[in-house]
């Protein structure tokens, strides 16, 4: 039974497509906030657990960083470390948000901008990222990429 | 049967086997997150939202005895070209001497369980298609003032950019937002659900 699971998860179009999902929400949420740092640094400051210094810091880099590494899970580019970058990400996202929670603060995820349809905070969307986070776990654990499936078919 | 030395040196290969993959997994994630966040600084420098990094974050004294600090922290994120910002008593005023239309940004939801007293709803998500409805009213009012929940939400924000575009210069921003306003006292009024 285990052994099937492993197999099963293992597969390359399993793997093709946690890298397509996991990095395509990350595109997804990064790109319209690439030109918008005044904005993110907000939705951070409302977590209040970041330094005021730094919020500008997260303002600036966290898209980009969402967008590129998205950008290269889902083309299979350094697909481990990606999927490294990405995992962290969300475990920090999810220390955040119970954090957050715990206080009982009522904010807005920011997980989206608000016109795009961004959610409350809650323990849902942390439940959410939990499932994102087993799914980056699978190009972390048996990487693929595109090059590698063409060398085999070629093979 | 091998021997303790061929042992020891079959380990060392499989350690450096097993390594060599971990290490160079971390050392790509942490080039893609310093490029990714050079790219990032390069690019901010010539956004036109641009703002400015490491920039000091005054500590707002808001209410605490002999102007020391509550601890709460408001942070001095510029609002983007064209926006200027309106305090709780600047509005206040305006609501008392009625020369302001308050624009509510948030939610239905919470618009109808308290708002500014005469405020329209124009929610960020559904700006589209409320717009055309509060056309007229906007369109009489001297100026604009727009709101959201709180000092880290960007809907009032996005709505008066929204405005700007439709070519309504006279609005601004309540940037210390609903939060502030009920804590400072200001008028609440609410709506019942249709």
């Amino acid at each position: 039974m285990i052994a099937r699971l492993v197999a099963f998860a293992r597969h390359p179009a399993v793997g093709a497509l946690c890298r397509l999902l996991v990095g395509g929400i990350f595109l997804a949420a990064g790109f319209p906030k690439l030109l918008r740092p005044d904005d993110v640094a907000r939705l951070v400051a409302g977590y209040r657990i970041l330094h005021p210094d730094l919020l500008v810091l997260a303002g600036v880099t966290m898209p980009w960083v969402e967008v590129i590494t998205g950008g290269l899970l889902v083309l299979g580019i350094l697909p481990r470390s990606a999927a490294l970058v990405l995992a962290g990400m969300l475990v920090m996202f999810m220390g955040a948000g119970m954090l957050t929670l715990l206080r009982g603060l009522a904010i807005n995820c920011g997980c989206f901008f608000p016109f795009m349809g961004d959610h409350a905070l809650g323990w849902d969307l942390l439940l959410r990222d939990g499932l994102l986070l087993l799914l980056a776990l699978q190009p972390l654990v048996w990487p693929s990429s595109f090059v590698a499936c063409m060398r085999r078919k070629g093979g | 049967m091998t021997s303790a030395p061929q042992d020891q040196a079959n380990h060392q290969n499989q350690s450096k086997r097993v390594g060599a993959p971990v290490i160079g997994t971390v050392a790509g994630a942490v080039a893609i997150v310093l490029v990714s966040a050079a790219i990032g600084f390069a690019v901010n420098q010539f956004s036109p939202r641009r703002i400015p990094v490491l920039q000091l974050v005054e500590q707002t004294a808001a209410g605490a005895p002999g102007g020391k600090s509550t601890g709460q922290t408001e942070p001095t994120i510029p609002l983007p070209k064209g926006l200027t910002p309106v305090t709780v008593e600047e509005a206040k005023r305006a609501l008392q001497d009625n020369n302001a239309l308050f624009v509510d940004a948030r939610s239905p939801d919470l618009f109808e369980e308290g708002h500014i007293p005469g405020s329209i709803n124009l929610p960020a998500s559904e700006f589209d298609d409320a717009f055309p409805n509060a056309a007229d009213q906007l369109e009489m009012a001297d100026d604009i003032i727009t709101y959201c929940d709180s000092a880290e939400c960007s809907d009032a924000i996005y709505v008066a950019e929204r405005l700007l575009e439709y070519e309504f210069t006279n609005t601004r921003v309540l940037t210390t937002a609903w939060e502030e306003w009920v804590k400072g006292g200001g008028a609440v009024e609410t709506e019942a659900a249709p």
